[in-house]
């Protein structure tokens, strides 16, 4: 009987010790990998970069009236293990032709800011990228609010707002 | 009882090391591609892209496109019309696969592959990749909806081994602004004019019209210098003891990371 016992508890040492080299195998190392058998290998960098962000389509625009921002507040996440720079762009689509304000262009209204510890100035985007945040190698949670400003006669229906954050080693 | 103890702090590591998982969402890796390869070479770089748990399905592009710098350093593709100029490896490089789908928490292996050109010159040579999220089709009662889109960018640094790694620059402009009896602005752009990446650092010494040092100023190293690239480094500088009237030098050197002198300029200015 003592015997099956340790038998059992052994059956469980090995399994919790599988568990744990799969877990630490999966956590991400330096690892060279094969491409193709007639290409010089190169060692697979450890260099990562990873951007957290909203699932597309959760998130809701409030408060929109003509004249006025509409707002919505979202959380980034950047982790990297080098120096990063975030950057964003704003476009907007739909039925957004029923704007009658002709003397601002929607998209130099579009503005990210963030809202953490230390409030910074907010940026404009166009449909080029724009500099938003850079830091060094870390974890970074960035509360940040997504702002437009809008203007119409009748209230559109329908429109898309969509704003784009890339990610890239500084 | 010895047996229930290793169990009991096995079982403990191994949820703690589930719970301190990092929870994904897009992620890359193997982002920087450095290298060092020769003419004629066939040379591969895998990367490999994350999606995470509970993430929705992403559709993602694949880009290989000329790197170009502003001048604070950012990476960036060279706008439509911009000459690539001799340092791009666009040219011989090839990304597999263009475009993809991945679902929630798999995988995806992009890899970056060519064949460096005989004729492929000295230096170095670079591209960007880009890997973004495709826009998803607009629900129908996705009323007033805010989409988000995501992009990585990943670089590819290239030496061209056994070729000369020319590492020189020139200071294009100098100017001074601010400029009061406690306080002195200094801006300058400087312009890679080598054959290869590398990160600089500027210093400057304030002198009176005998030679005589009344302050310094240093900026940190800067992040790498692509050939052909400017960058704008701006120095504040607080004399010592307050100046007084008079005719005064500023000299300004730049260096290199392994403090090889790139480039010097003197200002004179009066007060």
């Amino acid at each position: 009987m003592k015997s099956e016992a340790e038998r059992l508890g052994l059956s469980r040492i090995i399994s919790h010790l599988t568990l744990l080299l799969l877990v630490v195998s999966q956590s991400g190392s330096i690892t060279a990998r094969s491409v193709s058998d007639s290409t010089h290998l190169h060692a697979v960098y450890p260099s990562k970069l990873e951007l957290v962000l909203p699932h597309e389509g959760d998130l809701q625009m409030s408060d929109a009236s003509s004249g006025n921002d509409a707002k919505t507040s979202i959380l980034i996440t950047v982790r990297s293990n080098i120096d990063w720079l975030l950057q964003a762009k704003g476009n907007y689509g739909g039925k957004m032709q029923k704007v009658t304000d002709s003397d601002v262009l929607l998209k130099n209204q579009m503005r990210v800011q963030y809202t953490g510890e230390c409030p910074s100035n907010e940026v404009v985007l166009t449909n080029n990228y724009k500099n938003y945040r850079r830091g060094p190698p870390g974890e970074y949670q960035i509360p940040t609010d997504f702002k437009q400003m809008f203007a119409w006669d009748d209230q559109p229906t329908n429109y898309t707002v969509r704003v784009s954050f890339k990610v890239s080693p500084d | 009882m010895k047996m229930r103890s290793i169990l009991r702090m096995l079982e403990l590591f191994s949820f703690l090391a589930i719970f301190v998982q990092a929870s994904h969402a897009l992620a890359v890796e193997g982002v920087i591609f450095d290298a060092d390869v020769a003419p004629g070479e066939k040379i591969a770089h895998e990367m490999t892209v994350t999606l995470g748990e509970s993430e929705s399905p992403m559709d993602l592009a694949v880009e290989i496109d000329d790197w170009g710098q502003s001048n604070d350093g950012v990476n960036m593709p060279l706008e439509g019309q911009a000459s690539p100029g001799p340092y791009s490896a666009r040219g011989f490089l090839i990304v597999e696969p263009h475009r993809f789908h991945i679902e929630p928490g798999g995988t995806e292996k992009v890899v970056v592959e060519g064949d460096v050109p005989e004729d492929v010159g000295s230096g170095g040579r670079y591209a960007l990749i880009n890997i973004y999220s495709l826009p998803g089709k607009v629900k129908e009662d996705a009323e007033n909806s805010v989409g988000i889109s995501v992009a990585v960018s990943a670089l590819a640094r290239l030496i061209i081994a056994g070729t000369d790694q020319v590492r020189r620059g020139e200071i294009a402009k100098a100017n001074l602004t601010n400029v009061s009896l406690r306080h002195q602005n200094l801006s300058l752009m400087f312009v890679n004019t080598g054959n290869c990446h590398f990160k600089a650092g500027a210093e400057v010494i304030l002198m009176n019209r005998d030679g005589n040092i009344l302050g310094r100023a240093s900026s940190p190293l800067s992040s790498n210098i692509l050939p052909g690239a400017r960058r704008l480094f701006l120095l504040s500088m607080t004399p010592e003891q307050e100046l007084k009237p008079g005719c005064y030098f500023i000299n300004a050197t730049m260096k290199c990371e392994n403090g090889t002198l790139l480039a010097s300029k003197e200002l004179k200015f009066d007060l």
